[in-house]
């Protein structure tokens, strides 16, 4: 391709956020067994059905194989060389004076307005820093609605029988290697429960990020929407950059009671490791939402960190009517390897459900789509559309597409379409010939190739995620 | 070769009993010595690689616990010659459902043997050799040779290698036929009668087209009613550059019949290859082709279409690999599924590194017409070069009641009308079948498939 060197320039570009905060963290000492899960159930003081629930996951997580048939190639992850608690020493809580100044400066070089964010942007922030919330801001707005929203910890001391129902309904412990892990080791995440007929005012958001080195992060976030609620919940993420790969499994669990819509948008930007590759976060997260009678679950997720995501957010659609929707774009630059997609499993009647998958591979990247459709038997009039474009950058890139449909159901229909190319040279051309330098152009051309995606985003997220993609693109046409 | 191979290697043995660990030496006097060579590499690839299991991404959703345990004995190890009944019989079976389909040779398998009297070759013509393997490897040991290849890595596929007897030899020689002659048809036909024991056949096909021929291969297979066997067949087909060969898989095994069968096919610069797989038959049926793209300008063009009723699995899997440069593929599949049938298609469009300019399509669409039948289809892309147009749709449905209402509301009676809409769904793929007496000897196969009852079928 012509004229690509600027965006090689851009693609190489480094990684914004990278920088490292101290602050004293408290840390167990690397490895794992049963005594490091009571440690960690024990210094979060939790009851005894957790504890029980961790030691049943680790046992069962000793019996399995880590998963290879992802098309990612990393060097074998020594689970005992992980750190698997990591707290920020000074339990700050109640007001923003009492976190530690260091940990707020991290979050203004971020760029999170907390301060902001509370009278401007109408967000409220559960900053998850490391593994113990530090900060939460608006909730007492939120409880005045009876919406519970707090840290996972939290949620397990005051609202038991609510974690006790819901927790692994729908990603059991048992279900794969890394929400094994997972759930013998979460260390904190996020808890959402919005009661009957409430529509949550603002948009709920984390931002996460990983601090502490060596420390595996094992988040566990729990949003369960009770009948007609409707909820929009925001995750983001940054990293500090780092040379030692960090390992991430975290599993998220969706609960959509009848007539209820959960939002799920997700912008992620770990550090991808450097040019080489080197020292990106590995990312395997399952998340799954559970849809019943007439309700409604999206997905949407901007992909452009991590040096391995290995990520397929699915839903059940368990009651008839309910809708599942996936939208998703996938940029991998240098290095970087993406084996994504989703899972939309059809049980119920007339379940519709939409996967809008944009891939984009520049410079090594390797790019995967990997997407299941099963349509049960029981499940009539159930209706798919699937739409999977992928968009090449560099010869050395790679992008593959594995979709499995499966039906059971003569009543359903289910339509699949893919497609792979790069940058058309007339596209380019027209617009240079328009007097459009060509770096715009591409990135005009990149940005309407993940318009459908981007639109499916909150506001807020929508602009930053633009921002992302032109900052993880630069330089990376080639 | 038909007696004299090498049968002491399986002696007495069945598939699930022992031929994983019998490891006993291949009998190479009969064969020539790299023939014994190679059928000796390839028990040892089988040993290693045994039946594939379900774990097998490949073969996830292909039963085949019935061949692995199955009572079937490789054919040889019967010893049980084609009896002037079985003759009679496969008489019957081709009158009744092969007319004449204007051949240039057509060569007769019966139970795996091949049976000179019911084959024919004519006109005559020196730019075509079409003959069984064991006649071509006094003749043409070379030739034979260079198609063979080298040992395959899938399991089945070394097992034909070890097992194979006879099969089929196709040389399509000389740039241009004699004045007048038309393009050649090769129409190879394999008959499995009823038996008392149920037999295992392991047929191989070579198809050798040098530069600048055309040609049209049909493959047939058929089995009596109530027949219960298992054919495992390897079909290698090498296009010279600027070639083109048209490739026919007519697939009309009896009801308890087991069909598994490979297509290699290997194209030049130039070289065009389309492949037509007409699926009708069989209690278990799967056609696994591979086709590589080795040099620029290369053309590959793969349809089929597949009416499965009653419990039958009817599977597609394809591999087209894109190596040369400015290579293109169409892949076009349609199925039917009916009663509590299951289809698989499972189509990988690979580019490799460098593959440059290449455009490629795969289509494939399922009409369930039953809510106990199942599909499973995964069209998969695996791009690793840029300037290349790749796309894949993949579509399961059902028939469209509008326009089972419209039919109707013209006085076409529901039955015939859902027949038309089926008819008309599949014939998509049937139009693009070569050779008109083939085409309508297909349309007509469909339709009697369709008309017949459930139970007929099942």
């Amino acid at each position: 391709m012509t004229g690509s060197k600027a965006l090689e320039e851009l693609a190489s570009q480094e990684y914004r956020y990278g920088f490292v905060s101290d602050v004293e963290a408290d840390t167990v000492a690397r490895g794992l067994d049963e005594d490091v899960i009571r440690t960690i159930s024990g210094k979060k003081g939790e009851p005894d059905f957790l504890l029980e629930w961790r030691l049943r996951a680790y046992r069962r997580w000793r019996t399995m194989e880590e998963p290879n048939w992802a098309k990612l190639h990393y060097p074998p992850i020594d689970y005992q060389a992980i750190s698997y608690y990591s707290a920020p020493k000074k339990k700050a809580l109640k007001s923003l004076d009492e976190v530690d100044p260091e940990v707020l400066r991290t979050f203004e070089k971020l760029g999170i307005p907390l301060e902001e964010q509370k009278v401007l942007a109408g967000v409220a922030v559960d900053a998850v820093f490391d593994s113990v919330s530090v900060a939460t801001t608006f909730k007492e707005k939120l409880a005045e609605m009876g919406i519970i929203f707090s840290s996972f910890s939290e949620a397990v001391r005051n609202h038991p029988d609510l974690v006790r129902k819901y927790l692994g309904s729908v990603v059991p412990y048992s279900d794969n290697f890394f929400a094994a892990l997972n759930s013998a080791v979460f260390s904190d995440g996020s808890f959402v429960y919005v009661p009957r007929g409430v529509r949550c005012p603002m948009e709920l958001s984390t931002y996460f990020r990983i601090n502490s080195a060596n420390t595996g992060q094992f988040e566990r976030t729990l949003i369960v929407a009770d009948e007609g609620s409707y909820v929009s919940y925001l995750e983001g993420c940054t990293a500090p950059m780092r040379d030692e790969n960090q390992l991430h499994a975290a599993v998220v669990e969706l609960v959509a009671l009848k007539d209820a819509h959960i939002k799920y948008s997700t912008v992620q930007n770990w550090y991808p490791g450097d040019k080489d590759g080197k020292g990106g976060i590995y990312n395997f997260v399952t998340k799954r939402g559970r849809a019943l009678e007439n309700a409604r679950i999206s997905w949407t997720q901007v992909e452009t960190g991590s040096a391995i995501t290995w990520k397929y957010p699915g839903v059940l659609l368990q009651g008839d009517h309910s809708v599942g929707e996936f939208y998703s774009v996938a940029l991998t630059a240098n290095r970087q390897q993406a084996d994504t997609g989703t899972k939309m499993v059809h049980i119920g009647k007339n379940t519709r459900s939409t996967i809008v998958s944009k891939g984009i591979s520049a410079g090594h990247g390797q790019n995967t789509y990997r997407g299941l459709v099963k349509v049960l038997k029981g499940a009539t009039g159930a209706r798919n559309h699937s739409e999977c474009d992928s968009l090449l950058l560099s010869d050395t890139s790679g992008a593959h597409t594995f979709p499995y449909l499966d039906v059971r159901n003569d009543s359903s229909v289910v339509e699949h379409e893919a497609s792979t190319s790069r940058i058309s040279e007339d596209q380019l051309f027209y617009c240079r010939q328009r007097g459009i330098p060509e770096e715009d152009a591409v990135s005009m051309i990149v940005n309407g190739f993940c318009k459908e995606v981007f639109k499916e985003l909150p506001m807020e997220f929508a602009v930053e995620a633009q921002k992302l993609l032109g900052v993880s693109l630069e330089g990376a046409v080639g | 070769m038909n007696v004299r191979s090498n049968s002491r290697v399986l002696e007495g043995r069945t598939y699930g009993a022992g031929v994983l660990t019998a490891r006993a030496p291949v009998a190479a006097q009969a064969l020539p010595e790299w023939l014994g060579a190679l059928k000796s590499s390839a028990l040892g690839t089988f040993e290693a690689a045994g039946f594939p299991s379900p774990r097998d991404e490949a073969w996830r959703f292909t039963d085949i616990s019935d061949i692995v345990s199955g009572p079937f004995v490789p054919q040889e190890v019967a010893r049980s010659p084609v009896s002037s009944g079985a003759l009679a019989a496969a008489r019957r079976l081709l009158a009744e459902r092969l007319q004449d389909l204007d051949e240039t040779a057509r060569l007769v398998f019966v139970d795996g043997a091949f049976q000179a009297a019911l084959s024919r070759f004519s006109p005559k013509r020196d730019d075509v050799v079409a003959c069984s393997i064991d006649q071509a490897l006094s003749r043409h040991p070379q030739r034979v040779r260079a198609a063979l290849g080298s040992d395959p890595h899938d399991g089945f596929q070394a097992l034909n290698t070890v097992l194979f007897q006879s099969g089929a030899f196709v040389h399509l020689a000389g740039p241009r036929p004699a004045e007048g002659a038309g393009r050649p048809v090769i129409h190879l036909v394999h008959v499995a009668t009823e038996r008392a024991v149920p037999l295992a056949f392991h047929p191989r096909t070579l198809v050798v087209a040098d530069p600048g021929t055309s040609s049209l291969v049909i493959e047939t297979y058929l089995g009596a009613d109530g027949a219960r066997y298992l054919v495992n067949g390897l079909s290698q087909v090498t296009v010279g550059a600027g070639a083109h060969v048209a490739h026919v898989v007519l697939q009309e095994e009896s009801r308890a019949g087991y069909h598994l069968q490979a297509l290699e096919i290997r194209l030049d610069a130039g070289a065009r290859f389309s492949s037509h797989s007409v699926a009708l038959g069989g209690h278990r049926s799967r056609l696994d082709i591979a086709a590589t793209l080795e040099q620029d300008g290369a053309e590959v063009a793969l349809q089929g279409v597949y009416v499965a009723r009653g419990r039958r699995q009817m599977d597609h899997h394809t591999v087209v690999t894109h190596v040369g440069r400015h290579t293109s593929s169409r892949q076009v599949y349609r199925g039917v599924l009916d009663d509590r049938a299951t289809a698989v298609f499972d189509g990988m469009i690979h580019v490799a590194p460098g593959a440059q300019k290449t455009d490629a399509r795969q289509s494939v669409r399922n009409l369930l017409l039953s809510g106990d039948a199942v599909v499973h289809a995964q069209p998969r892309l695996e791009i690793n070069a840029d300037d290349v147009q790749c796309a894949h749709g993949a579509t399961i449905g059902q028939l469209d009641p509008e326009a089972l209402f419209y039919l109707q509301s013209r006085g076409v009676g529901q039955e015939e009308a859902r027949r038309l809409l089926v008819q008309g769904f599949a014939g998509e793929s049937i139009q693009t079948l070569p050779h008109p007496p083939l085409r309508r000897l297909v349309e007509h196969r469909i339709r009697s498939l369709l008309e017949a009852h459930e139970g007929e079928t099942s």
